[in-house]
Order: C-alpha cells, then sequence, then structure tokens
C-alpha cells in the first residue's frame, strides 16, 4: 500500500502513464515511411513490398532503375493505363489553410508523405542489385537513352522464345510454370511500361526471373541477357497481342 | 488541558449545531438485520461520484473549454502536468465505475423488490439518478474534444434533427448555433461541470432522505409478500431488533467502498487515461467515429435496425425505457419481494444484459462498417498469391496467372476489400470471399459484380470489361485448392 | 411569535393587501428575470444565422469528371473556434456549368463519408451508409441520398456554395426543387 503510493508520488513510471511518443499524429502530418507503406500501399504492393498482387515494390533491381522522379510521379498521378490510382491529396503549395482544394481524385497524400514512400522505399530496400549485365533503362523514353527506344515485334518474336516461352509457352498461351500471357483482359489492364518494368525485374517474390538470370530449368542454355533494346522488342510482341477493343465479359 | 479545551469547543459547536439530535441518530438508525454484502453497490455508486466531483474539479483547473485549445489542453494535462494524466485517468475509469456499479445496484434493488411499497419515490430519484449519470457520460465524451467526440455531436445533432416539425430548432439548442463549433463546446461544458452535477447531487441528497426515511428494505423472503396495509407496521417490528447503521452495519459498506476505490486507482495507473485521439479537425475525414463503450450498443442499435424503426428508436425508445423504469413501482407496487417467486423479473434482466452484451460486442466489432482503408491496407493473403498444392512437394508452387494477379489488383483497386474479407481480414459488411468459388460460378460471379444485388451496390458501369474478366478469373481461384468450383444450377438438372 | 400572528389576522384586509402585493410582485419579478435569461439560452433561434455564400476556388480547378474534396471556412466560425472553424465538401463536376456539392456529413447521421474514385461510392465509417456518385443511396440505412449545397458561379469564374449550417434531414442544405427526389 505505501509501496504503491510511494511509486504514485515519486519518481517511478507507472504503467499507464502515457508516452509522448504515443501522441496520436494528424493523418496528414504523418511521415513514417512503415506507417504511411502500410496503410496506403500494402493491399495491393504486399506486406513489406512483397508477395502482393501488383508488381513488387521491395526489389533492389527495380529501385535502382526507377529513378526517384518517376516513382513521385507515380504515387502522385497515379499510372495511366494500369490501376495504379493517385494518391496526391494536398501539397505544399496550399498552405493557405483557408481553401484547399483537392489535386488528385481520391487521394489524401501530402507531397511531403510521398517523399517519404519515394525516400523509404529506397532507404529500406534499394541497394545494389545482383546483376552483372548492363541495365536496361526504366523508362522506354530514358533522355540518357538517346531518343525513345523502339521496339520491334519481330525481333521480339526471338527474344520471346529465348527468354519467356520456357514459362509462357510459345504462343503466350501459358503453362505449368508461367501463366498465360496472351489474355486479352491482362493486356487490357497493363500498359507497355508496366510490362517493361516486369520483363526487366521479373517478379523475385514469385519466382519470375528478371533480364538477366539464366534460370537453368526454365531458359535455354543459349540465354543471354536482354538487352535495352530487346527489353522494348518483347514488349512490342506482347503489346501486339493486345487486342484493339477488349471483348465484352463472357455471359 | 488541551482535552479540556477540545471538549468545551465541541460542547459549544454541538450547542449551535444540535448534532446530536439530528445527525447522530441518522447515524445510528436502526437497519433490519441480514442486510448484507448486497446492499454495498449504492454506496459504493456514491463513492465514485465523490471521485468523480473531486477529479473533475482539478481537471477543471487546467482544461479550457474552447476548441482551438480544449486538445491542446488535454494534451498538456496528459504529458506536462505534474499527475495530469493520472488524474485524467482517474476521471475516466471512475466513470466507468461509476456506470457499471450503477447498473449493478439498479439490478439488485430490482430483483430483491427494494422498489415496492413504500419505496416507489426513492426508485423513480434512482431513476434520475442513472438519467443524469447517462447524460454526464456523453457530455464527458464531448469535453473530450477530439475527433471522436466531434463527430459524436455531430450524430447527436442528427438524432435531434429527427424530432418532428421543432427538429432544426433543437439541433441549434443543441448545438448552440448552425455548426458545430464554440458554442457547442462551452454548453456541453456547462452541463457537464454545473448544471447536470448541481442535478445529480440534489437528486442524491433526496435519494438519501428518502433512504433514510423510509428504511432500508430488509432482504426478500420468498412467500412473504408486500402488503401495503401491514408492511410498515411490520417493519417497524423488525427493526426492533435490527442493528445500528453506524457503526455496525456501515463497516461493509465502508470496506466494500474502499475496495472500489483502490481498484479505480490501480486501473487508472495501470491502464492510464483514454485519449484525446485525433485532433478534432472536420476536414480529416478519414475519421472513424465510435462512442465511449457504454453507448456502443446504441451505436449497433442504429446500425441494425430497419431504416422506417430508427427515427423511433432514436427519440422514442429512450424515452420509453425510462417511462418503463418509472413505471415499474407502479405496476408492481405489492406482492413477492424475492426473485425465487418473480420469474418474469429475472428473465427480463437477463434479456436485458443479454441484449446490452451483445448490442455492444456488435458495436464493438461494428461488422456493418465498410473498413475504409482496407482496400489500400489489408493484404491480399499470400497462400492466395502462391500456394503449394502438396506439402510433400514444397518446390512445386502453383501460381496467380499474370491476369488473376490482375483481378487481385481489380478487388483491392475497386475497394472491394473494403466490404468483403479475404481470410476474414476486410470490411465484414459483405459475405467474406475466401472461398467465393464453391459457392458462385462465374457467371454468377459476373452477374453479381455487375448488377449488384442484396445490399451490394452494382459495379456494372465502375468496371471496365477487362476488370470484370480479370476479377472473376481471380474470384475464380478463391476456394480450398482440392475442391472443385461451384457448378452452374442448369448443368447439374437433367 | 403567537401573539404577532393573532394580530395580523385580526385585519383581514391589510393581510390581503399583503398577500396580493407579495403574489404581484412575485410574478412580476419572475418574468423580469426569466425573459431575459431565457431569451439568452433560445438566441440563436430567435435571431437565426442565414446561410452565406462561400467561395471554393475557380471553376478551372475542379476538372469535368471528377469529384474533389475542397475545405474552406465555416463563415459563422468565431476567432477561438480553433480547428473546428474547418469545414469540407465534396463538388463533382458533372459538365460545363454543371456540379453537384456534397456535404460530407452522411444523411444517416452526420458521419464524414469519404469518396472513392474507383469504385464510385461514398461510404461512410459509421453505420455503413453508401452513396453513388451523384450522391444517391446506394446501400444502408440513411433514408436519403447526400446533403446538396446550392451552387452559383460568380462572373470571375469562381464556384459558390450557400453554407453554414449542419445539414439534418429537416433541415438540409437546400430543400429539394420541384418535381426532383430528395
Amino acid at each position: 500500500m505505501l509501496l504503491s503510493l510511494l511509486t504514485l508520488t515519486g519518481c517511478g513510471k507507472l504503467p499507464g502513464q502515457p508516452n509522448p511518443d504515443d501522441r496520436p499524429v494528424r493523418p496528414d502530418q504523418m511521415t513514417d515511411f512503415r506507417t504511411l507503406f502500410r496503410e496506403n500501399c500494402q493491399g495491393c504492393h504486399g506486406a513489406d513490398g512483397r508477395m502482393g498482387p501488383a508488381p513488387p515494390l521491395n526489389d533492389k533491381l527495380f529501385l535502382t532503375i526507377a529513378p526517384e522522379s518517376s516513382l513521385r510521379e507515380i504515387i502522385t498521378n497515379g499510372r495511366h493505363g494500369t490501376l495504379m490510382p493517385a494518391f496526391l491529396g494536398f501539397d505544399k503549395k496550399q498552405a493557405d489553410l483557408t481553401n484547399r482544394i483537392q489535386q488528385r481524385e481520391g487521394g489524401h497524400l501530402t507531397d511531403t508523405q510521398i517523399d517519404a514512400i519515394v525516400k523509404g522505399m529506397r532507404a529500406e530496400w534499394g541497394g545494389k542489385p545482383d546483376v552483372s549485365a548492363p541495365l536496361p533503362s526504366y523508362l522506354a523514353d530514358d533522355p540518357k537513352a538517346k531518343g525513345a527506344l523502339v521496339g520491334d515485334k519481330d525481333n521480339g518474336a526471338d527474344v520471346y522464345m529465348m527468354a519467356c516461352a520456357g514459362c509462357h509457352g510459345d504462343n503466350g498461351e501459358g503453362g505449368k510454370r508461367g501463366g498465360k500471357l496472351n489474355d486479352p483482359a491482362f493486356l487490357a489492364l497493363v500498359s507497355d511500361q508496366l510490362l517493361r518494368r516486369i520483363v526487366i525485374t521479373g517478379r523475385a517474390d514469385l519466382g519470375m526471373p528478371n533480364f538477366a538470370d539464366p534460370a537453368p530449368a526454365a531458359r535455354p542454355k543459349s540465354f543471354a541477357p536482354m538487352t535495352n533494346q530487346d527489353v522494348a522488342d518483347v514488349v512490342a510482341l506482347l503489346a501486339s497481342w493486345r487486342k484493339p477493343a477488349p471483348p465484352a465479359p463472357a455471359k | 488541558m488541551m482535552r479540556r479545551w477540545l471538549w468545551s469547543t465541541g460542547a459549544w459547536l454541538e450547542h449551535r449545531l444540535g448534532l446530536k439530535d439530528s445527525v447522530w441518530p441518522m447515524m445510528r438508525h436502526p437497519v433490519p438485520r441480514g442486510a448484507n454484502w448486497w446492499y454495498v453497490f449504492g454506496s459504493a455508486t456514491m463513492t465514485l461520484l465523490i471521485i468523480q466531483i473531486v477529479t473533475g474539479i482539478c481537471l477543471a483547473l487546467v482544461y479550457v473549454p474552447s476548441p482551438d485549445q480544449a486538445f491542446e489542453s488535454l494534451e498538456y494535462l496528459n504529458y506536462h502536468q505534474y499527475m495530469g494524466w493520472f488524474l485524467r485517468a482517474l476521471h475516466y475509469w471512475a466513470a466507468t465505475g461509476m456506470v457499471c456499479m450503477l447498473f449493478v445496484h439498479l439490478t439488485q434493488v430490482f430483483l430483491f423488490g427494494a422498489f415496492k411499497y413504500p419505496r416507489e419515490l426513492t426508485w423513480i430519484v434512482g431513476v434520475g439518478l442513472l438519467a443524469c449519470t447517462l447524460f454526464m457520460g456523453f457530455s464527458g465524451q464531448v469535453l473530450r474534444w477530439d475527433q471522436d467526440a466531434y463527430w459524436g455531436v455531430g450524430v447527436g445533432a442528427s438524432m435531434a434533427g429527427r424530432v418532428p416539425i421543432i427538429g432544426p430548432q433543437v439541433v441549434e439548442l443543441l448545438l448552440g448555433g448552425t455548426q458545430i463549433g464554440a458554442p457547442t463546446l462551452s454548453r456541453f461544458f456547462a452541463l457537464h461541470v454545473f448544471v447536470v452535477p448541481g442535478l445529480l447531487i440534489s437528486l442524491l441528497v433526496l435519494h438519501l432522505y428518502l433512504v433514510l426515511r423510509k428504511g432500508i428494505s430488509e432482504p426478500p423472503v420468498p412467500g412473504k409478500p408486500v402488503d401495503p396495509k401491514t408492511y410498515e407496521a411490520e417493519y417497524e417490528e423488525k427493526l426492533k431488533g435490527g442493528e445500528p447503521f453506524f457503526p455496525d452495519s456501515m463497516w461493509r459498506d465502508a470496506i466494500f467502498s474502499f475496495l472500489t476505490i483502490l481498484v479505480a486507482v490501480g486501473v487508472a495507473a495501470y491502464l492510464g487515461p483514454y485519449g484525446p485521439r485525433s485532433v478534432p479537425d472536420p476536414t480529416l475525414i478519414q475519421a472513424n467515429p465510435r462512442p465511449d463503450w457504454y453507448f456502443l450498443w446504441l451505436f449497433a442499435l442504429l446500425a441494425l435496425s430497419p431504416p422506417e424503426a430508427e427515427t423511433f428508436i432514436m427519440l422514442v425508445l429512450p424515452v420509453l425505457l425510462f417511462g418503463i423504469l418509472i413505471v415499474i413501482p407502479f405496476v408492481s407496487n405489492t406482492g413477492e419481494r424475492s426473485w425465487r417467486r418473480r420469474p418474469i423479473a429475472v428473465l427480463s434482466v437477463i434479456s436485458v444484459f443479454v441484449t446490452f452484451v451483445v448490442l455492444t460486442y456488435l458495436g464493438f466489432t461494428s461488422p456493418w462498417s465498410p473498413e475504409m482503408e482496407a482496400w489500400s491496407a489489408t493484404t491480399v493473403p499470400e497462400n492466395m498469391i502462391q500456394w503449394t498444392p502438396d506439402l510433400k512437394k514444397p518446390e512445386d508452387k502453383h501460381t496467380l496467372s499474370p491476369v488473376q494477379l490482375q483481378g487481385a489488383v481489380v478487388l483491392q483497386n475497386k475497394n472491394c476489400r473494403n466490404c468483403h474479407a479475404l481470410d476474414g481480414k476486410g470490411g465484414h459488411r459483405g459475405p467474406d470471399l475466401t472461398d467465393v468459388a464453391t459457392r458462385l460460378t462465374r457467371d454468377e460471379l459476373i452477374r453479381q459484380v455487375i448488377q449488384g444485388g442484396g445490399n451490394m451496390p452494382a459495379y456494372g458501369k465502375q468496371l471496365k470489361p477487362a476488370e470484370v474478366d480479370a476479377l472473376v478469373d481471380f474470384l475464380g481461384t478463391l476456394r480450398p485448392k482440392d475442391q472443385p468450383g461451384a457448378r452452374s444450377s442448369a448443368s447439374l438438372s437433367p | 411569535m403567537a401573539e404577532a400572528c393573532e394580530k395580523t389576522a385580526e385585519n383581514p384586509t391589510r393581510r390581503r393587501i399583503l398577500e396580493w402585493t407579495a403574489i404581484g410582485l412575485g410574478i412580476i419579478s419572475t418574468l423580469v428575470l426569466a425573459i431575459p435569461i431565457l431569451s439568452y439560452l433560445v438566441g440563436m433561434l430567435i435571431r437565426r444565422q442565414p446561410d452565406e455564400w462561400i467561395d471554393l476556388g475557380p471553376v478551372k480547378k475542379f476538372p469535368v469528371g471528377q469529384t474533389l474534396l475542397v475545405e474552406f471556412l465555416n463563415p459563422k466560425a468565431q476567432p477561438w473556434d480553433g480547428l473546428t472553424q474547418k469545414a469540407s465538401a465534396y463538388v463533382r463536376h458533372v459538365q460545363a456549368e454543371k456540379f453537384q456539392v456534397f456535404a460530407i456529413n452522411c444523411a444517416h447521421l452526420g458521419c464524414p463519408v469519404s469518396w472513392f474514385p474507383a469504385s464510385g461510392l461514398f461510404m461512410c465509417p459509421c453505420h455503413g451508409g453508401v452513396y453513388y456518385e451523384d450522391g444517391s443511396h446506394a446501400s444502408g440505412p440513411p433514408p436519403r441520398g447526400l446533403f446538396e449545397y446550392d451552387y452559383q458561379i460568380t462572373a470571375q469564374g469562381t464556384l459558390q456554395i450557400k453554407g453554414g449550417h449542419l445539414p439534418t434531414l429537416q433541415d438540409p442544405m437546400r430543400k429539394p426543387r420541384p418535381g426532383e427526389k430528395a
């Protein structure tokens, strides 16, 4: 009894005493990467940025080739032609609190928070990828790549036979190890840029090899890492499978 | 010398105050024998009220009842004011204890038939005390000026707005203006700190006066009904064999009250203060407002009741419930007091408690609410993305095809998870989709997605054909991997 | 004491006068006190503040086909209103000059609804009210669609809404136009 009184009035810290670090943070001022990622990204990209249905972000290769500006741009505006939505709500320029208009429909992150996500991904998951081949550029029209890459689907067919057909089938019909690519619904929902990204990075979390992985079980002995142009060519081939108008759902 | 001085001062005071003739007989009033541990809850409730008054006054020394600083002053109490957090915690947990103790006291009085002749008025005043206490609970939640408080007032105002004809005027009276703001907080402060405590204390004095005047009810004996003609004479007779309240009977109350204080202090020290949660900024729409626990049942009831019955539940039901409580001692004024001979009373207590517990649980889990962040925050279980059909061959993995992966993204992106869970995670407003493919065929899935139905909105306009295809492809994989998918009833019929 | 009582009783007229004076003065003083105090308490009803036009921003900031959240200051706010003087609304630019401006308060019990563009739904976190993109009721307990503000576009191209009170069932932001469902 006396002891508890002593702790009450004395210096001991009681379990109920609130810690200033736990005080609630305004949702628009939360800049902790883990929390932001958990609340906004992991639904599609998976816990810890992998094993989600959407492409993994916890991927050294991806984070190495994708420039920070691209990441920021994609989170801010969403990715056109895919299911990636825009996340920007209010930006710093709208410091005038008397009247603010949301910048992107449905978005509720500030530009500071988007920056925290971009920086956080690179800090937590970035690093040197385990690839010795020269890295293709992330964007097809990378300014560093001296003009936009134009893919050639005929050459792409050769690259496809070497790099993809082992799993996805000769005509993209899918096989035991890899799913169907020649699927109108799939091709309607992904942009060329997303195809490019997946061809380059593969999906390490699901066992799909990247552009340079010899993957002996799936790729022929003659496999050589894809070049920047090879990637563009394969994407051109896949894009050529896309039907002009998506079919009505089967009734 | 000292003793003589004390003695003479005492005598001087006694000559002026006359306590020996007024208070002393009250303390010594006889209590019927057998008044046992069941009789301690009322005094414990009062003890908690005293804690509330003391801590409340202390908190009012620091708290600022103005919306621009109320939240900051609460944080100041939590983090800077020495022992501020403890007083906030004690005020919260003693309030919780007071509501609990009050209901235990009420139940005990009800089951012991103590509300019957001649103690009807004591009961009615007690019902008034209950109303005051519940209002203190609600207004106390408003003074904790955070997001819950802000939207809680909004809910209260929206309910008041349903009063026929004068609804809008009632809303303005409640809010002190046309919007939730400074006048709202000020008036809840005035009510919580001046008006209702004043009322509460007055009613309590009346309650105690009535208890003294009509005496504590003797423990009921089955087969000895209350008869107004003879009851009071019999009670007088019993008192002759009774014991004086002070000190004989008071020890039990004292022991229980002191234990109650220790528990309240312990819980407060261990669990700490509640809130304030997020800042009361009405533009932060990612709010998830919830009432404090003693109103969760009402929260649940309002979500579950059919729309036609709602206005009735909001406006008439509370009046009706208090009306029933007030009418009880008149409807059942005489007769058996023992709960052993009052099956209806026992059944109604049980059903009220079961209803309360069930509704509170539902209010706590609120399965009817969409989970607003589930679409972006709740993951697709990994074993639905990639799984091992045969545990003996762990290297043989099955993975969703590209279109099925896109379908899972559609499921997330189109906010389906806000209402539909996978593996129990996500909203619970709609059915869990973990094994939806065993229930619905592809065609049925497409129809449900496009046309909606049941409580589900139609998504036809929102989904591109490719999105429907991908989504249904993914949903088709959602079944135990050793079970076939649902077959259409058409193919089953001969 | 008893003698005094008897003495006044001896003079019934005088006593009557005293009684009536006391009662009369009592009534007058009660009224003199009660009228100002009660009117102070219900003052907001006697001098009801009408809604005002509030600027939301230039029309060109609202792309056609989108529904955006806008924050503004409640025109009725007091300087000590702090954060609660902020308010917000959803602006849906339907086409050219046609807008829909929704209150964020759910028509059920006033909780804040969130807009989900991907599914075209407003969802309420409290009791599960859901509305379609045009504010009409889709699912859950709300007895009507979202509350809508009256709006106008000024000569300078600014979108304005008429607001300033908490919308409730009997006091929505605007009365339904003839022939329009609430």
